[in-house]
């Protein structure tokens, strides 16, 4: 089992999974509960039962384990959170420096968006001689004008449409006034480097804002945008960008 | 898959009313995970440092480092991201970077100003601030650890180059709350070890102050 790869190696070397499976760590009492072995319960206290509420728990090893739920710091339970995806599809590179491809904003009074996830999937479709390319995101304090207006897709298609006033578009003509900057990363768009293929698995934002579920807040009036700041337009990208909304 | 296989009646007082959430006709507690600090998780003031791509320097030297002043307030650095450039075909070199514990603020430099993923959040002290290769202070404490990078752009480390995007250099387990934790008057660098003009880094570091 390597490292990073979703378990971690307990005192006892008995590897257990880290996180929930939405990126959610678990504690260490948890994975060592879902490792193949380990260590139960070991004391345990009598309750009386009383009557009237009926509350969840589930029998192991003779004893009663409290089954919980557990939710974000907005209140909403962890699983049930109202998901949205703005996938760019495809799109050529462009021979400019600090070109805009993607944008998103919220001009919402009262929703606010928080941004989970970007991923940058360099599509390499032929034998080229590609760059490395350089990517930033800032914060924008406009709404984008002109380029392709996408359409948000929805984890469950069970919740709650994407509200009107929280858009997205791919290369933005106009608008999307460049904030304060936030991270910068790379890709390649070189065939012969099999990495560039790989990192639409990586999640670009600070890690501990993925699972903390902070995420990127964007509040009324607020948005992101992603520049492709070097100047080639050899291959494709695909941006794939993940929100929640409360 | 696998619900709750059992249950216990408990008699409802008055009073409080606890969180929970009915399923399979069982109530579930409702719980918030919190930080050990007893803040909230999702609620912390959390703040970006990110120097944005930089050349790697030709001679051994401080690339990053960030250092709390504050009398009363706590750093806890919870990520440390490297996101490397490789731009052109180079004939690289190994690279070996080490983070440190700094006794002193560093000077010179190019300062940083601190995002936030909350605008909404409480402005970052003044007594805490960082700098992009700082050229003094920034005295080095204990050394934390080591580690190395490649900037061939043909080398099959760089295969890895794109993990570099997400890979939290932070060890163990200090991401999960308790962090590096930095008190008056203590700070941390981020020391290139060998000179190697090539390519360029950038680091983005993330903590939050209490």
């Amino acid at each position: 089992m390597l490292a990073n790869s979703g378990f971690r190696k307990l005192p006892s070397g008995l590897w257990a999974p880290i996180n929930s499976g939405d990126g959610v760590p678990l504690s260490p009492t948890v994975c060592a509960a879902r490792s193949v072995k380990g260590t139960l319960a070991n004391d345990s206290i009598l309750v009386t039962p009383g009557s009237g509420a009926t509350v969840a728990t589930h029998a192991q090893g003779s004893k009663e384990h409290d089954v919980v739920m557990l939710a974000r710091a907005s209140g909403h339970l962890i699983g049930t959170e109202n998901w949205y995806f703005y996938n760019t599809g495809p799109s050529v590179l462009v021979a400019a420096a600090s070109t805009l491809f993607f944008d998103m904003f919220n001009a919402d009074a009262a929703l606010i968006v928080r941004v989970q996830g970007i991923w940058l999937a360099q599509l390499i479709e032929g034998a080229v001689t590609g760059v490395g390319v350089r990517w930033q995101a800032l914060r924008t304090t406009a709404v984008g004008t002109g380029g392709t207006t996408l359409t948000a897709w929805l984890a469950d298609t069970g919740d709650t449409a994407l509200d009107a006033d929280i858009t997205g578009r791919l290369k933005a003509t106009g608008g999307a006034t460049a904030g304060s900057s936030l991270f910068w990363g790379n890709t390649n768009s070189e065939e012969v480097q099999g990495w560039g293929h790989d990192i639409w698995v990586m999640n670009i934002l600070p890690d501990v804002l993925v699972w903390s579920g902070k995420g990127i807040v964007l509040r009324q009036n607020q948005g992101i945008r992603i520049n492709q700041e070097s100047n080639t337009a050899v291959g494709n990208m695909s941006m794939l960008v993940g929100f929640t909304v409360e | 898959m696998a619900l709750a296989g059992s249950s216990i009646l408990f008699t409802p007082g008055s009073g409080a009313t606890f969180a929970t959430h009915v399923q399979g006709g069982k109530e579930h507690n409702v719980l918030m995970r919190a930080w050990p600090n007893g803040h909230l998780i999702g609620t912390e003031q959390a703040y970006v440092f990110d120097t944005g791509p930089s050349a790697v320097l030709g001679a051994a030297g401080i690339f990053f480092d960030l250092f709390n002043a504050d009398a009363s307030l706590i750093v806890r650095v919870l990520s440390i991201q490297m996101r490397q450039f490789i731009e052109a075909a180079v004939t690289g070199g190994d690279v070996t970077w080490q983070a440190t514990k700094t006794t002193a603020v560093g000077t010179g430099g190019t300062g940083l100003t601190a995002w936030l993923p909350d605008t909404g959040d409480t402005a970052l002290d003044a007594d805490i601030t960082a700098r992009l290769k700082a050229t003094g202070g920034a005295t080095s404490g204990a050394a934390l650890y080591r580690w190395s990078r490649q900037n061939d752009d043909s080398s099959r480390v760089r295969a890895m180059g794109l993990m570099d995007l997400g890979w939290n250099r932070l060890r163990g387990t200090l991401w999960l709350g308790k962090g590096l934790v930095l008190r008056q008057n203590q700070g941390f660098k981020i020391e290139q070890i060998d000179g190697n003009a090539i390519s360029s880094m950038s680091f983005t570091v993330t903590f939050m102050v209490e």
